[in-house]
Formats: structure tokens, C-alpha cells, sequence
């Protein structure tokens, strides 16, 4: 394959990279070794995108005390998570991507905390009108909060919430929609030159392009070794989830937390789909691939959302998992945005969080150091900015349901009984491109709720099966060997002569 | 649109389904409904095909397929009318039912009555919160019995069960016939959860072992789980650390509990049993919301099929009943109270003036025990256990025994002295 761009990596940002791509005459191709898009890091994000309150606290305090740190990085920073935030809610329009809109509130219970709450209020842009709360006006807005806190600081504003994987998507059907072409399943092995060209070596064959783009997040220093290009360290840290049941959705009207301390994240967020997020301590870790999560760490979670709000019970979790936070060894607050050493058409682009809000300032970068590279932007005239998502059943109005119906049967036929996911809706999520149970998942919510795919999953595995023309024991949970079932009945009796 | 008049709907074709919809037809209500979701009537019976049904209520011992088929027949010879590959989607406490199916669209109706018969579902690794990976060859016991039974597919062959609930028993000798090898089954309890007969029958008689006072620890594996560490447990339940072992398996089963699905009946506002996770039901199974009646596992989980099958002849009893004369028959509710080593009894409340089946679960192993329903009832155990449900008939001659006047009845289970 021959193209002049190529983009490793399917996460937020390689997503985006490609859409911003297709608005020019390039040829793209977008690399990843996940069988599709969003599988590595973006899927455990937190799918909000944020400015305002919840940017200050997803900084350091010593970041947030110097007003962005001091230095150019750091204001870079600032100004493309700043860019990006007052991007994002027009593009989630044109992709068609559900979110809603909501506030933040930080609590505190000494005059500690107190007088960081404060340091927030000084750092804050005028504009963002943050409000300093008395403890009875911080009640009448979180009733539920511990009653030991005295003062609240609270952004009504600033905090986009959405599923990070229906972002993803979303990008990448529009970039495809509009000419980028899509590699999955091929993982980058090595890079060698000919001709001024780089071919990127895949498991599924090479691809020669001029340019390559690194936005493999956690294994960017990886990648970027394989090519000889990599001049930056990077360090991980390991975060735990958990997912509370719809019935505790009302404990907060807003996302709410402690003041920041280095090493956490918000501590209670609502989702898009009325569930709370209870979000993490961040340990240092060695092994970015470890995606085990802790008894110790699910329990120090549950514990610091619980102090919180102490109505949150332990009952109340429906799922835990673990999220991969990287930041540059050279300076954590930085993103690393930049040229290979010695060579200009090898770029490195791995953000440290926020990672989503940022992404299409930082897009927007990336093509103007690409230009300035060498490669041709012209506009192509025929650029879609638009796409539909899947009609979601669930929420469709009776008259709606049963205009779908009409045209196709498939529209009446429920298979997810618990997120109510008609088998038309997986259908079109296969035709999209969902491949695996997870690509599924992520498309529709099948799999996704009560019995967590116990009811819907054979069916899922058996629609998969049929439209792929793949046997039942080819699908996979998320591609490789995560296979669903093993071998057809009897096949292990005969093999043990039985 | 069809289903229109009907007088009586039943929400699920399991055991409960068709045993309330074959009662409520013979006490002579006209029009009788069964809506099911799947392509043919009789529930999960399907994918059980070992045998031990209808032990007592045929005096059989029948598969179960077999022992949907003596219902699905019934529902034939009686003409109840069964809607296939069609969902409920929404229930109002008005009786307002919102169906859904492929070949009708979206459509409501509002039946005289309803009986819900929704069966129930399986406890998840989620909401166990096992640590470790998110990989594949985790699954519930009864989706392994469904891809054997009903697909042909063998989920794994090396495979560990978490939990000895009834399933997960019967599952560990389906694969080990299967040709698989279950290294072991793994209960956090100093007991199974499951019945004696198939500790005996599905575990002990395949010799495979089973770690009693153990649990999974940790999941490991990066794509398919390639092993979990299985650890014993002290008295409260707490990994006792030091005794960690990693057992290599391919798959994981759990077994750790069914859950009643009440998702409609939360929509028509209907009260839950927070201990049961089902209704909250009278001795005519009619839950809080008037004309909704409710039968089988839905209201709480049985552990045979024979006492889902009279539970939701009952409702179906009531229902017919409702129908006729707004069921205005009943005299003074008595609450039954939960005493001495009792978990739960279903029904809640009872009227004393007829007969009436009381189900109901010990909290802990108890032997040589006495179980007493206030002044009018006891009998003498030899042992007790939470996994079998105990089954008390009361009948005329108790409720004379009865002094009316009372509101309560407390029931407990005490060792004899």
C-alpha cells in the first residue's frame, strides 16, 4: 500500500488527526492494532470535555498557583485545551454524537481546603464565573454531600459529558466517510527508509508514505524507537474506575470533588446515562499494558467517593475498571507535539490528559507542522462535516420506532433485552465496522447493561458470525485470542477419542 | 392490532408463564394471552436438559424440555393464545402494556389483568467485582448451558466455577461429559449453594473438586483468561492471605446467584422485596399495584421448577378471580414477620380464611430445628439449609386454630431442646 500519510494510532487523537486530514486532498491511512478504533486508551477516558473548574483541577497545584506553570509548554497547553474546549461542542453537533451540558463543584472541609478553593478562584478567567459557596448554599445544590463540608467552589458551566467510545466512532466513520482509509489489526513492527519514502511494517503487510504520524499514546516512546525518532521518556500511571447503578444517579447534580491533590482524579461524575463514575487514585506503574484492576484500589476508590457522599453504597457498583494516564518524563504537564530528531516527516503527538479537549486544537497544530514539512493542504470542496449516529431505539418516540419498523422488520427485534438494542441497531453497527462484541458494545450499549451480555451475548456472537462469514468460534471479544467460545460441541470428545 | 381484548395477559412462557396461563384458562377466564420474547414458548426449560423436573408435581422425573412440553401442550388443548418473538416494553400502573415485535410494530394494550412471569436472571462478575483483567472466558453458568445446550459451541476447556449455585453444578458434569475438565469449583461458603442432589450427583459422583470456604481472587489473562488465583477465606468471608494459589484454566463460570428481573414491574411502580428482589405479593400473588399479579421467580428464586409451577398456579387462580368479581373475595391481610434464622416468606401477607402455600429460606445451616408459624403451626426438621427452600401448606384446620383478631404472624426456625 502507498499513501502519503500514515497515522499510528486509533484513539482520540489519531481519529482526529484523520478527520482534520480529510479535509485536504492527502491520502491518509490510520494504523492500529486493535481490530478498532478506541480500543487502547481512549475507551477508558473519561469522556468529558472540559473547561473552566474542572481544568484547573485536572492540574497540579503548583500548575494551577503559577497560572499555567510559567513556562511556553505549559501556556501551549492551556491555549490548546482552551481552543479545543470552544471546538468540540459545534463538531459533537456535526457528528451527531449525544453529550449534555453540566457544572462542577469542589468541596471543603477545613480551612485548608478552604484556602485552596480560593488559590482556584484567583486562577480562574473571569469569564468562567465561579461561585464561592457557603455551606447552605453548597447544600441546597449537592444535598447529598458529607455534612462535615463547609464551603463549596462550583462552575456552573464547562463540563461537556459524552462516552468517549461514541466520540471516537464518530470521528472516525466521518474521516472514513470522507477518504481516510482505515488499517486495523496491524500492529506496527518497524519502520525502514527507501527513497526519502518510510515504509511502516505491519503485521498485515507494509505501507510507503512520506509522512508518519505517532499518536499511540502510552507506547508512543515505543513506536517511536522502532523508528529511531524518539527523544522524549514517558511514565504511567494506573487509575481505577467504578460505575454505580442508575439508582444512585441522583445523589449528585453535578460532577463533585475534593480539592486536587497530585495523583487523583474527580471524585464523582454523572454520566450521560444517569449512572455515576467514581473516578481514581493514580499509582505510578511500570507495565502500561496492565489493565488488571485491585481489590485494594477498587476498595480506596469506593471509599474516597463514599466520604464524599456518604449515601454512595457499596451496592450501588455495577463495574470497575482501569484507566492508563502517561505523561512526558521531561515535564508532566507538557504535551509532547513534535518532529522526530533529523527528521521532519516523522512526528510524535502524545498528549498527557485532558487528552480529548485538546484534540482537535492540537489536530489543527499537527497539520500546520505537517505543511510546514512539506505536505500539500489544498481544501477538498466535497468535504462532509457531517454524520448520523445509529438511531438509538431506546429512545425513539412509539411513531418513530414504528416508522422503522416498517421499513425493516429487524427494527422490532430486540436482542439486548436489558439496553433494549434492536438487531437492526447491530447490524448497521457491523456495517459501520464493529467486528468484535466489544466493537458492538461500544456502538450500540448491547452487552452493556444488567446481565452484561449473559442474555444478549450468544445472539450477539451468532449475528456476528452470519454477516461476517466467520464460524462462532472466529468472534472475539476485542480481536487476537479474546475469543467468545473455543471449539464447536463434541470436537473436544473427539479429540480425547471419546 | 392483536392481543387487543384479551382479559388476561402473562408476561414470560417459562414454567410460570404457562402454569398461571393454564390455571387462569381452567377457572375460566376467555381470552388468555402468554407474550415471550424468544422464537418458542417455555423459557430456559430448554437449555436444561438434565433431568429432575417434575419430581413432585408429576411424580416424574422429567427433563426440562420435557417438562415445558406438558405445559406447552396444555396451552394448546386449553387455546391460549401465545405471542412469540414479541417484548414488553413498558407496563404503566394503569395496566398499559407497550409491545414490540418485528412483525406488528409498536403497539399498547390494556388487559384486565396481568401476571408477571419474568422469570429471573444471573449474577454477574461485575457486580462481584472480581479484580484482575477484562478479558474473554468469563461468563455466567446459565450462558455456558445456553451455548452447550441450545448453540453446540464449547465455551472452554479448562475451566474453573466460582460459586455452587444449582447451575454451576449441573454445568460442572455437563462439561466434564462435554469433555472438558473442571479443576474445580470454587464456594466461598463452608456449604454449597446449590441442592444436595446435585453435590451428589453432578460434583462428588464426576470427583471433581470442590474448595469449600474458597474464592477467586484475581482474574489473570491479557486476551482470554489464562488463570485465577483461588484463595482460601476466613470466617467473614476475607481472603486469608498465604493461601493463594494461581489454578491455569481458560475459562471462568460463575454461579453466584440469580437475580428476579423486575425491570417492568419497577416501571408500573410496583413494590420490590428488597431481601427477595421481587414483589412484594398477597397470598393471591397480587402485588401492590391492584389487577398485577406475579409468579414463579420473578417474585423470588426457586430451586424447583415444581414449586414455580404451583406459585404461579395460584396467581393464575387469582388472576381468573380478579377478572370475575374484581377479587374482592379476601378478608383481613395478616403480615407474616421473618423471625429466628428465617430470611424471607413469600407471600408477604395472607388472609386467613383459605388454604395457602408459604415459601421461605433459613439464613443459616441449622440442624434438629423446629419452624413455627405463630400459634397455628409446627413441624419438626432434621436439618435446614438456605439452599432449600422450605414449603409449609396451610390449610382450614389450621385457621381455626387461628384467633382473628391478630395482624401479625411471626414464623422462626429454632433448635429443638
Amino acid at each position: 500500500m502507498e499513501t502519503e500519510v500514515v497515522i499510528i494510532g486509533g484513539g482520540i487523537m489519531g481519529v482526529m488527526l484523520a478527520r482534520e486530514l480529510s479535509r485536504y486532498k492527502v491520502d491518509a491511512v490510520l494504523v492500529d492494532r486493535h481490530p478498532d478504533v478506541g480500543f487502547g486508551t481512549s475507551k477508558s477516558s473519561h469522556g468529558t470535555i472540559y473547561s473552566g473548574l474542572t481544568y484547573l483541577v485536572s492540574k497540579s497545584l503548583k500548575a494551577i498557583a503559577t497560572s499555567g506553570g510559567g513556562n511556553e509548554a505549559h501556556f501551549e497547553k492551556d491555549r490548546l485545551c482552551h481552543d479545543g474546549y470552544e471546538m468540540w461542542e459545534g463538531i459533537l453537533r456535526e457528528l451527531d454524537v449525544p453529550y449534555c451540558r453540566r457544572g462542577d463543584t469542589v468541596i471543603a472541609r477545613n480551612e485548608e481546603e478552604l484556602s485552596r478553593l480560593k488559590l482556584m478562584q484567583r486562577a480562574a478567567k473571569p469569564e468562567w464565573n465561579f461561585r464561592l459557596l457557603n455551606r447552605e448554599e453548597l447544600f441546597s445544590l449537592e444535598p447529598h454531600v458529607t455534612p462535615e463540608a463547609i464551603a463549596g467552589l462550583h462552575d456552573a458551566d464547562h463540563v461537556l459529558t459524552c462516552y468517549p467510545w461514541d466520540i471516537v466512532i464518530a470521528v472516525a466513520e466521518n474521516a472514513r466517510e470522507n477518504g481516510v482509509k482505515f488499517f486495523l489489526d496491524a500492529e506496527v513492527r518497524g519502520f525502514s527508509r527507501s527513497n526519502g519514502f518510510t515504509v511502516v511494517e505491519t503485521t498485515r503487510g507494509p505501507i510507503k508514505t512520506e509522512f508518519v504520524i505517532n499518536a499511540t499514546g502510552p507506547w508512543g516512546a515505543d513506536v517511536a524507537k522502532l523508528a529511531d525518532a524518539c527523544d522524549f521518556e514517558l511514565k504511567f500511571f494506573k487509575g481505577h474506575t467504578l460505575i454505580t447503578d442508575k439508582r444512585a444517579g441522583d445523589l449528585v447534580n453535578n460532577s463533585v470533588h475534593w480539592p486536587p491533590t497530585p495523583g487523583t482524579s474527580k471524585v464523582i461524575q454523572p454520566t450521560l446515562s444517569g449512572t455515576l463514575r467514581l473516578g481514581s487514585i493514580y499509582r505510578p506503574t511500570e507495565d502500561k499494558d496492565d489493565d488488571a484492576t485491585d481489590a485494594e484500589d477498587i476498595e480506596t476508590v469506593f471509599q474516597r467517593a463514599h466520604d464524599l457522599v456518604p449515601a454512595l453504597s457499596r451496592n450501588d457498583i455495577i463495574t470497575c475498571f482501569t484507566g492508563m494516564r502517561v505523561f512526558s518524563a521531561r515535564d508532566p504537564e507538557e504535551y509532547i507535539m513534535e518532529y522526530a530528531p533529523h527528521n521532519k516527516k516523522f512526528l510524535n503527538v502524545i498528549l498527557r490528559l485532558p487528552g480529548f479537549t485538546p484534540a482537535p486544537a492540537v489536530a489543527g497544530k499537527v497539520l500546520a507542522m505537517l505543511e510546514e514539512a512539506g505536505l500539500k493542504l489544498r481544501k477538498k470542496e466535497d468535504f462532509n462535516p457531517y454524520r448520523k449516529r445509529i438511531p438509538i431505539f431506546r429512545e425513539l418516540s412509539d411513531e418513530e420506532r414504528n416508522r422503522l419498523i416498517a421499513q425493516d422488520p429487524k427494527w422490532g427485534h430486540v436482542v439486548c433485552r436489558c439496553e433494549t438494542v434492536t438487531e437492526a441497531e447491530i447490524l448497521e453497527a457491523i456495517r459501520r465496522g464493529a467486528t468484535t462484541l466489544d466493537g458492538i458494545k461500544f456502538r450500540t450499549r448491547a452487552g452493556m447493561g444488567r446481565c452484561q451480555s449473559g442474555f444478549c451475548g450468544p445472539r450477539v456472537v451468532e449475528i456476528l458470525a452470519k454477516t461476517l462469514g466467520i464460524a462462532p468460534t472466529q468472534v472475539s471479544k476485542k480481536g487476537g485470542n479474546s475469543r467468545i467460545v473455543l471449539q464447536e460441541g463434541k470436537e473436544l470428545l473427539r479429540e480425547k477419542g471419546v | 392490532m392483536p392481543l387487543g381484548n384479551v382479559d388476561l395477559l402473562i408476561v414470560g412462557s417459562g414454567p410460570a408463564g404457562l402454569a398461571a396461563a393454564a390455571k387462569a384458562k381452567e377457572a375460566g377466564v376467555e381470552k388468555v394471552a402468554v407474550v415471550e420474547r424468544a422464537e418458542y414458548p417455555g423459557g430456559l426449560l430448554h437449555q436444561c436438559i438434565h433431568n429432575g423436573f417434575g419430581l413432585h408435581y408429576f411424580k416424574e422425573d422429567l427433563t426440562g424440555p420435557e417438562y415445558a412440553h406438558r405445559f406447552i401442550g396444555r396451552t394448546r388443548e386449553l387455546k391460549t393464545e401465545l405471542c412469540l418473538e414479541t417484548m414488553v416494553l413498558h407496563i404503566s400502573s394503569q395496566r398499559e402494556v407497550t409491545l414490540a415485535s418485528a412483525k406488528e410494530g409498536i403497539w399498547k394494550i390494556q388487559p384486565k389483568a396481568i401476571i408477571l412471569a419474568m422469570g429471573c436472571r444471573e449474577r454477574t462478575r461485575q457486580q462481584l467485582l472480581i479484580p484482575g483483567t477484562r478479558c474473554a472466558g468469563i461468563l455466567t453458568a446459565g450462558t455456558a448451558q445456553r451455548y452447550i445446550n441450545i448453540d453446540g459451541l464449547m465455551p472452554g476447556k479448562e475451566v474453573v466455577i466460582l460459586g455452587s449455585g444449582d447451575i454451576g453444578m449441573i454445568m460442572a458434569r455437563r462439561l466434564t461429559l462435554e469433555g472438558a475438565e473442571v479443576k474445580a469449583v470454587v464456594e466461598i461458603l463452608p456449604y454449597v449453594g446449590g441442592l444436595i442432589r446435585n453435590e451428589v450427583q453432578c460434583i462428588h459422583d464426576f470427583a471433581i473438586p470442590l474448595l469449600l470456604q474458597h474464592t477467586v481472587t484475581k482474574i489473570h489473562g491479557t486476551e482470554r483468561v489464562e488463570a485465577v488465583t483461588v484463595a482460601q477465606v476466613n470466617g467473614s468471608a476475607k481472603p486469608v492471605a498465604g493461601t493463594e494459589k494461581m489454578v491455569k484454566c481458560d475459562t471462568l463460570l460463575l454461579s453466584v446467584g440469580l437475580i428476579p428481573e423486575n425491570e417492568l414491574s419497577l416501571m408500573a411502580g410496583i413494590e420490590l422485596d428488597p431481601l427477595t428482589g421481587g414483589p412484594v405479593v398477597d397470598d393471591r400473588m397480587e402485588t401492590s399495584v391492584p389487577g398485577i399479579f406475579a409468579g414463579g421467580n420473578v417474585v423470588h428464586v426457586h430451586d424447583l421448577v415444581d414449586n414455580v409451577t404451583w406459585e404461579a398456579e395460584a396467581a393464575g387462580a387469582s388472576a381468573a378471580e380478579y377478572i370475575r368479581d374484581g377479587g374482592k373475595g379476601g378478608g383481613k391481610k395478616i403480615a407474616l414477620k421473618a423471625g429466628k434464622n428465617i430470611r424471607y416468606i413469600v407471600p408477604h401477607t395472607i388472609t386467613a380464611d383459605r388454604g395457602v402455600n408459604l415459601y421461605m429460606r433459613v439464613r443459616e445451616p441449622q440442624e434438629n430445628v423446629q419452624l413455627r408459624i405463630g400459634q397455628i403451626y409446627k413441624k419438626s426438621l432434621r436439618a435446614v439449609r438456605p439452599s432449600e427452600m422450605l414449603k409449609v401448606s396451610l390449610s382450614d384446620r389450621e385457621w381455626e386454630k387461628f384467633k382473628r383478631g391478630g395482624k401479625e404472624l411471626a414464623v422462626s426456625c429454632e433448635r429443638k431442646d
